[in-house]
């Protein structure tokens, strides 16, 4: 392999790594087309990797930890647009209103009028 | 009326007979076919009685909670067969329908506030008594407790109106205008923590996802609606002040229902999702009730209704490939049309009528809703775009994750379909079209009465 433009000790980790794929793909199928096992006992074949990620997501809010960067997180992104969009629509509304009562805005002109 | 009330009641002593789970079940199916030819007027109360009463929206909430507690059943047929208490599953069953029935028909506000808070029990008990994990317990404490501290000031609320009117029946209601502020607070809170509104919802999602299928068929199907029917019953005499306050909640639901809707595209865990697609939904719920317009109304109602068949149904199909896979994850759970071919039908059917494709009856709920909202602010329209462009986002992309692609190499075998399966879901559906029709039709009536 070291013909190929690998260094010697490149061609020994990958290697190593086939041997070790290789193993780890056989244990796979050997436990996959056990016989003896069926979704009764559990659906698939267990994954370590899986089940540490499974497990990180499902405790993910107990290792949150309120600090000024999620404080300051929170009231940018939820806080600010609620407040902004609620100024928005009570100025919207006020105005609708104002135009009404001073007579502006005639009744054949208001939309939704018998929503 | 007091007739069904018999007729559950007596069902109790079945529970524990041998051999009477299918009975029970069926004779659940019965009582929705007797309730169904009610001699129903859509534009008044009707059956009335000294503590009960029925009315369009009381008639809808009783039968699809008689609909759910039966589909409940079927879907929790691995517990007969496991002889997994399924006695005392059948009793918690028909007490949790006899509480709900009790909720949506009396008169009285304190024994709707009675039945609203004892219908917490069996579902409480269902979930830590057949829930699939340890973190049952914590979701229950969540479930009771949110509701519980939202209920208290409810309390306190009836108490104060029968002080000042000397009346708690809710039809009298209407008569009064009770311009407080801290009384509108209190009567409403427990209903918006129960829908849920976004910042009290936290419950949801652990209540969903560590329930059986049962539990969550109830608390999807029908638990969040009777936050919807509290709202809606308290509105009549809090009109005024509501006009005035209607902003901050409309505001706080419409956004967290965006985020909400965000939120879905991060969950790896089918269930999850499926509980914080209910919670936008409620969001536009809410809004439109805050909104007290009749359109809103209308709307909120139909909606209810709708996603209350529609996520049962949901939850029903994400259990069935749980007990198969053992598994909620998306990452397990893909490529499932190279197994279960048909079993995609219904996860289409079901997450079209999700994201309110037509002709479903959440389509005719939101329109009435975006109408009503948009006629209360032409600035809601963004919003309600991106709630509905979100909601046929995440939608699809749980329809395509689990159906489309590679299957996960490493699973085992597994028997395919039971033919009980197909029932429920084939039930779930018919329920629902059914009701669409039923549902444009009476909102024809409706708008023509008007």
């Amino acid at each position: 392999m070291s013909g190929y433009g690998f260094s010697e000790t490149d061609c020994k980790i990958i290697l190593k790594q086939i041997e070790r794929r290789a193993k780890f793909r056989q244990e796979f199928l050997k436990l996959k087309s056990d016989p003896c096992k069926h979704s009764q006992e559990a659906g698939y074949v267990f994954d370590p990797a899986i089940q540490r990620f499974l497990s990180m997501k499902s405790c993910q809010v107990e290792y949150f930890k309120p600090c000024f960067r999620t404080a300051r997180f929170a009231i940018l992104t939820i806080i600010v647009p609620m407040c902004t969009l609620g100024v928005l629509i009570w100025n919207d509304r006020t105005e609708r209103e104002q135009k009404i009562r001073r007579g502006e805005l005639r009744y054949k002109d208001r939309l939704f009028k018998l929503a | 009326m007091m007739k069904f009330l018999f007729m559950m009641i007596f069902m109790i002593p079945l529970c524990f007979m041998k051999n009477m789970f299918w009975l029970v079940q069926m004779m659940l199916f019965f009582m929705m076919f007797l309730f169904m030819n009610l001699n129903l007027n859509i534009m008044c109360f009707f059956n009335m009685s000294y503590m009960s009463y029925c009315d369009i929206i009381s008639f809808g909430l009783i039968l699809l909670s008689i609909w759910i507690c039966s589909l409940m059943i079927m879907a929790s047929e691995s517990l007969f067969k496991l002889n997994f208490y399924f006695n005392f599953f059948l009793f918690n069953v028909i007490f949790l329908l006899i509480m709900l029935y009790l909720t949506f028909s009396v008169l009285n506000l304190l024994l709707f506030y009675f039945f609203f808070e004892a219908s917490l029990i069996p579902t409480l008990l269902l979930i830590i008594g057949w829930g699939y994990q340890p973190e049952r317990i914590q979701a229950g404490m969540y479930l009771l407790f949110y509701t519980l501290f939202g209920s208290l000031p409810l309390l306190m609320g009836i108490i104060y109106i029968f002080n000042d009117l000397n009346t708690m029946t809710i039809y009298f209601l209407k008569f009064f205008n009770m311009n407080m502020y801290l009384l509108y607070i209190s009567m409403i809170f427990a209903f918006l923590v129960k829908m849920p509104m976004y910042f009290v919802h936290l419950w949801l999602p652990k209540a969903h996802v560590e329930a059986p299928v049962s539990g969550s068929m109830i608390l999807a199907g029908i638990m969040l609606k009777l936050g919807g029917y509290g709202l809606l019953r308290v509105m009549i005499f809090l009109q005024e002040v509501n006009l005035k306050l209607n902003y901050i909640w409309i505001i706080i639901s419409l956004v967290g229902g965006l985020f909400i809707s965000m939120k879905c595209f991060c969950q790896v865990d089918m269930k999850s999702l499926i509980a914080y697609s209910s919670v936008a939904h409620m969001s536009m719920v809410i809004g439109g009730i805050m909104v007290m317009n009749y359109w809103g109304f209308i709307g909120s109602y139909i909606l209810m209704i709708s996603h209350g068949l529609c996520s049962s149904g949901m939850f029903c199909l994400a259990n069935i490939n749980y007990e198969r896979l053992h598994s909620r994850s998306l990452y397990i759970n893909s490529g499932m049309m190279n197994f279960m071919p048909s079993m995609s039908l219904w996860w289409f059917l079901l997450l079209s009528s999700n994201m309110a494709a037509p002709p479903s009856l959440n389509l005719l709920g939101e329109i009435s809703l975006i109408n009503s909202l948009v006629s209360w602010s032409n600035i809601s329209m963004i919003l309600l775009m991106m709630i509905s462009f979100f909601s046929a986002g995440y939608s699809l992309y749980l329809y395509s994750y689990i159906q489309h692609g590679k299957y996960f190499q490493g699973l085992y075998s597994f028997y395919v379909w039971f033919i009980s399966w197909v029932f429920i879901i084939i039930f779930a559906l018919i329920s629902f079209k059914y009701d669409n029709f039923k549902g444009w039709f009476y909102f024809y009536l409706i708008l023509n009465k008007k």
